[in-house]
């Protein structure tokens, strides 16, 4: 069968990711009485026992650190959310693409697409929390350099999301193997502690921690959101390049052998 | 016409093992390990026709070939040698509920399952009444698929399925569903595109009598080899003989 590039085949299956990623969203929720008010509740619920904790056990002098730590988290939870998912993206669907054709690209979409609107709905709240919680908080203009960053993390999320989930169909102890390298960034990135805490951590190892994509877009959003300031372009720009190569590449593979993952039992 | 030609085609599923901590103690000792792929053919040198407007009927016992040969027609599975030349826009496999979620409407499960089989979504706007009133389910097409019965989904699968009008039908095995009334429907219905002599349909089915009353010729397999393909009352007649006597011995 002769395959189109990814642009062509968004095209043909939009309506699909579209339709298939907000019924995931809905699914979530499904048969509980609280229903589509729980995508709101749950992040809200979350960020208040951060705010508790963080206030009464931390010993901090950051200023508002517990919407430091939301950002952090958010962010975290939606690269690593993202890519852990798409390590089993294709086998998972494997009842669907034995009946029917379909490029096996549009599972890591999809799943990208539904942890995007949990991260997007977040981050509302985040923005409305700084705003009503504590009104020494101000915004700024650069809360609009949100969606360059946000797009920028949503390029790498997909780029390695097609890439595992390509290596995933193949070895289905990615996950186990991403789980543990997840663990082990989020504790190398600034989730919960600051660089400048980091004071007894050489110059050359916050280097290199800072190199990090999830560091990278971490410290955009906060730059952005907390400190009033545009994010590092050039390092957000370098990021944008590799992601993008990352994307052609995890789409070429999923392309190539997509008719052999139906014959891997 | 010729619709499909399919030429000694092979197709070879892989199958893996998971390392085991045995496994992993013989490599560090410097023992063999055995391999941990494994392949085995299940189709093999299999070639025919299939010519427009015709039925077609694949006979052949359990674990014969015949659904993995609809999927390689299909275009689901790709054949890791020979060639399929298709003369056609589109093949489809009238396969049930395909991406039926439990916890969403019977309504939203119509969009995802034709979204699935090709439409968009203003063509599934068009036709959603007409599926929903075959389907017979009333009031439940807006209730969580959870809260219906086996033969209810199975009713809107068939539903969904048989509103797409392809260039080729492909049928495993979905002859009987629902209930006696439902059954009789939905049979009327496929006989109806069967009749449509533009649409070239496969079937895979163990009722010979329904073989027998549908198809114009048949293709027979034995583990994954072709034995024969002709006219479809001979070579039924010939393969019932057959299975009897193997019983008889």
């Amino acid at each position: 069968m002769k395959k189109s590039g990814i642009f062509t085949n968004l095209k043909k299956n939009k309506d699909y990711i579209i339709y298939y990623s907000k019924l995931l969203l809905k699914q979530k929720v499904a048969g509980s009485y609280l229903g589509v008010l729980w995508l709101f509740l749950d992040p809200l619920f979350f960020m208040l026992i951060y705010m508790v904790v963080i206030k009464f056990l931390f010993n901090t002098k950051v200023e508002n650190f517990h919407i430091y730590v939301f950002i952090g988290l958010t962010t975290y939870k939606l690269i690593s959310g993202t890519i852990l998912m798409n390590t089993s993206a294709i086998v998972r669907n494997k009842s669907i693409f034995e009946q029917v054709y379909f490029h096996k690209f549009v599972y890591p979409t999809v799943y990208l697409l539904v942890n995007l609107y949990e991260f997007l709905i977040a981050n509302t709240l985040i923005v409305v929390l700084m705003i009503f919680a504590n009104p020494s908080i101000q915004l700024s203009f650069h809360v609009l350099e949100f969606v360059p960053v946000t797009i920028v993390a949503a390029l790498f999320t997909y780029g390695a999301s097609l890439i595992i989930a390509h290596f995933g169909v193949y070895f289905f102890d990615l996950r186990n193997i991403s789980e543990v390298i997840f663990k082990f960034l989020f504790y190398t990135s600034p989730i919960m502690w600051t660089y400048e805490h980091m004071t007894a951590l050489p110059a050359t190892i916050k280097f290199i921690l800072s190199l990090n994509p999830i560091s990278i877009v971490i410290e955009s959003y906060r730059a952005v959101l907390f400190n009033h300031a545009s994010p590092d372009y050039k390092l957000l720009l370098g990021l944008a390049l590799i992601s993008v190569g990352l994307i052609f590449a995890g789409y070429s593979l999923i392309s190539k052998y997509e008719d052999e993952y139906g014959k891997v039992i | 016409m010729n619709v499909l030609e399919v030429k000694n085609i092979d197709l070879i599923y892989k199958t893996h093992s998971s390392i085991s901590f045995k496994s992993i103690v013989n490599l560090f000792r410097g023992k063999r390990v055995s391999t941990l792929l494994k392949a085995f053919k299940a189709l093999s040198n299999v070639s025919f026709t299939l010519e427009k407007g015709k039925v077609y009927g694949i006979i052949g016992n359990n674990g014969a070939g015949k659904s993995t040969l609809l999927r390689v027609i299909s275009g689901v599975l790709s054949p890791n040698s020979g060639e399929i030349i298709r003369n056609c826009n589109s093949i489809n496999l009238l396969a049930l509920g395909i991406g039926f979620s439990h916890e969403l409407t019977g309504r939203e499960n119509i969009y995802l399952n034709a979204m699935l089989l090709g439409f968009n979504k203003s063509e599934i706007d068009e036709r959603v009444g007409s599926i929903i009133d075959f389907s017979e389910l009333g009031a439940f097409i807006d209730m969580p698929m959870k809260s219906y019965s086996s033969g209810m989904i199975s009713r809107l699968g068939f539903s969904v399925a048989i509103n797409m009008k392809p260039d080729v039908l492909l049928i495993d095995e979905v002859l009987s569903v629902g209930d006696n009334s439902f059954r009789e429907k939905s049979f009327n219905a496929i006989k109806e595109i069967i009749s449509d002599r533009n649409i070239t349909v496969v079937i895979v089915s163990h009722s010979y009598q329904q073989l027998k009353d549908l198809c114009d010729e048949v293709i027979w397999l034995e583990k994954g080899e072709m034995v024969d393909v002709g006219p479809a009352k001979e070579l039924l007649d010939i393969y019932i003989n057959k299975g009897q006597r193997r019983i008889v011995d």
